[in-house]
């Protein structure tokens, strides 16, 4: 039983990684280099708070961290600083976890959208802080709304394609999760 | 236990965000030596799912063809027009040359790279391409596609570079804008349109009138055609750009001769320690 557990649980942080890889390969390809009015959504960051809603055991603070990092190194944005941000972020939600597994999903989404906002928000004062130029607030803006948009999107995918679905208490007994 | 560790690692990661922000170049540098470990071996797969892809629009715009013939049709026709005019010019110009026995810049002779990918950030305008420090490039060169200025080397790796796009919003380029011989800057904004600033006399600038690098600030050889000039919704004067940035696929990277400085005022120039090399560069195309 027990071997079987942590089997799942590694095969779950296999499919989160390759997920976030996938979605790091697709947004390098390289489609027209007109800036477009809609920005496409960070689906990353929707997938990364899809998984930490429903299996938190299968994002753990340095998968995130590893899939951060190499997304900061190769879409050329500030090493190191939105990494930092969605650990403590990750921390954070997997903290709140235990309070959506009964809840209906436009709550969850309205926390999400939340979450999202202060970790933007965080990047940008301390980007701003440190003299770096900052990408312009409306285009932010429309960025983070797009990203929160295609929100239940990644959750409904998630869902049909990957079988990752909230976990009832029972199970949350039998994997050791806080209730 | 498991707290400390996310402590010390989220401390690590704001030491590598304070190290990026105090010594950039070196960081930039790692980064580039990574995405060139990293991005290539994805090559088998991210130049054909671009391909795909533009083959899908190609299908959607399969319906409009016959109309698009019959505009190309006419377009050719004035085209027809405009060679006649550039063949007798360049005749003339010839010619003119010829009497004041003028020395052209050698040739700039080009290297061409694929493009891998694009920055992948709505915020980033840049692109990778496959050539790097092997072939020679070197930060600060400028990138063309066949007919216009795409943008500026920025991060070489060994077999990959960055190109920053002029549509970046950190992109600045001097320019010339013809035919009134104006300065100005190019400045991305992150649309698709560059806006012209610092200009002078904003009544002698037309909209139709050509934008080219001025080579100011050895930045850019002069006279590379960057677009022409349309005005803003808001009467500001943007860039359309000549390049074509939907169909990035191949980028040519112009070699920069770095052209001999004269410092000194009052003595000969070429005598002393420089030796005047008589050869002209010789020329070697890749592409």
């Amino acid at each position: 039983m027990a071997d079987g557990l942590v089997a799942q649980v590694w095969s779950g942080r296999l499919i989160y990684f390759l997920c976030a890889g996938f979605l790091l390969f697709l947004s390098l390809v390289p489609l027209g280099f007109t800036p477009r009015f809609l920005p496409r959504p960070d689906l990353l960051l929707g997938l990364t708070f899809a998984f930490m809603l429903r299996r938190p055991d299968f994002t753990p603070f340095w998968l995130i961290a590893i899939i951060f990092l190499l997304s900061d190194i190769l879409l050329a944005q500030p090493v190191g600083l939105w990494t930092a941000i969605m650990v403590v972020t990750a921390e954070f939600v997997r903290t709140q976890e235990y309070r959506f597994r009964e809840l209906a999903f436009p709550l969850e989404w309205l926390f999400v959208t939340g979450t999202i906002f202060l970790a933007l928000l965080a990047n940008r004062i301390i980007l701003s802080m440190s003299m770096v130029p900052v990408a312009g607030f409306g285009s932010v803006m429309l960025h983070f709304i797009v990203t929160v948009i295609a929100y239940p999107v990644v959750v409904f995918l998630c869902f049909f394609l990957l079988r990752i679905r909230k976990i009832t208490p029972d199970e949350a007994i039998r994997y050791g999760h806080r209730l | 236990m498991r707290g400390v560790l996310v402590g010390v690692l989220v401390v690590v990661l704001l030491a590598i965000f304070l190290l990026w922000r105090v010594d950039n170049p070196r960081v930039e540098q790692l980064r580039a030596a990574l995405i060139d470990r990293i991005v290539p071996n994805f090559e088998w797969a991210l130049v054909p799912a671009a391909k795909f892809t533009n083959m899908i629009s190609g299908f959607q715009s399969y319906v409009n063809i016959y109309e698009q013939n019959q505009e190309l049709r006419r377009e050719l026709q004035r085209l027809k027009g405009w060679r006649e005019a550039a063949l007798q010019l360049e005749q003339k110009n010839a010619k003119l040359l010829d009497l004041n026995n003028v020395r052209i810049n050698p040739k700039l002779t080009y290297i061409t790279g694929v493009v891998l990918t694009d920055s992948g950030s709505p915020f980033r305008q840049s692109a990778l391409i496959s050539i790097g420090r092997y072939d020679g490039v070197i930060e600060g060169w400028a990138a063309m596609d066949g007919l216009g200025l795409v943008g500026r080397i920025s991060g070489v790796g060994q077999t990959t570079s960055r190109v920053i796009l002029l549509t970046d919003s950190n992109s600045r380029i001097p320019v010339i804008i013809q035919p009134s011989g104006q300065n100005a800057i190019l400045s991305g904004t992150n649309t698709p349109f560059p806006a012209i600033e610092f200009l002078e006399a904003p009544d002698a600038v037309h909209p139709g009138d050509r934008v080219v690098s001025s080579g100011d600030g050895n930045v850019f050889p002069r006279g590379l055609l960057a677009g022409q000039v349309v005005l803003g919704r808001n009467g500001q004067f943007l860039v359309q750009l000549a390049a074509d940035y939907q169909r990035l696929e191949f980028l040519r990277v112009l070699r920069a001769t770095s052209e001999e400085k004269i410092g000194v005022s009052d003595e000969l120039v070429g005598v002393g320690d420089t030796p005047i090399d008589p050869k002209p560069q010789t020329s070697e195309d890749d592409g």
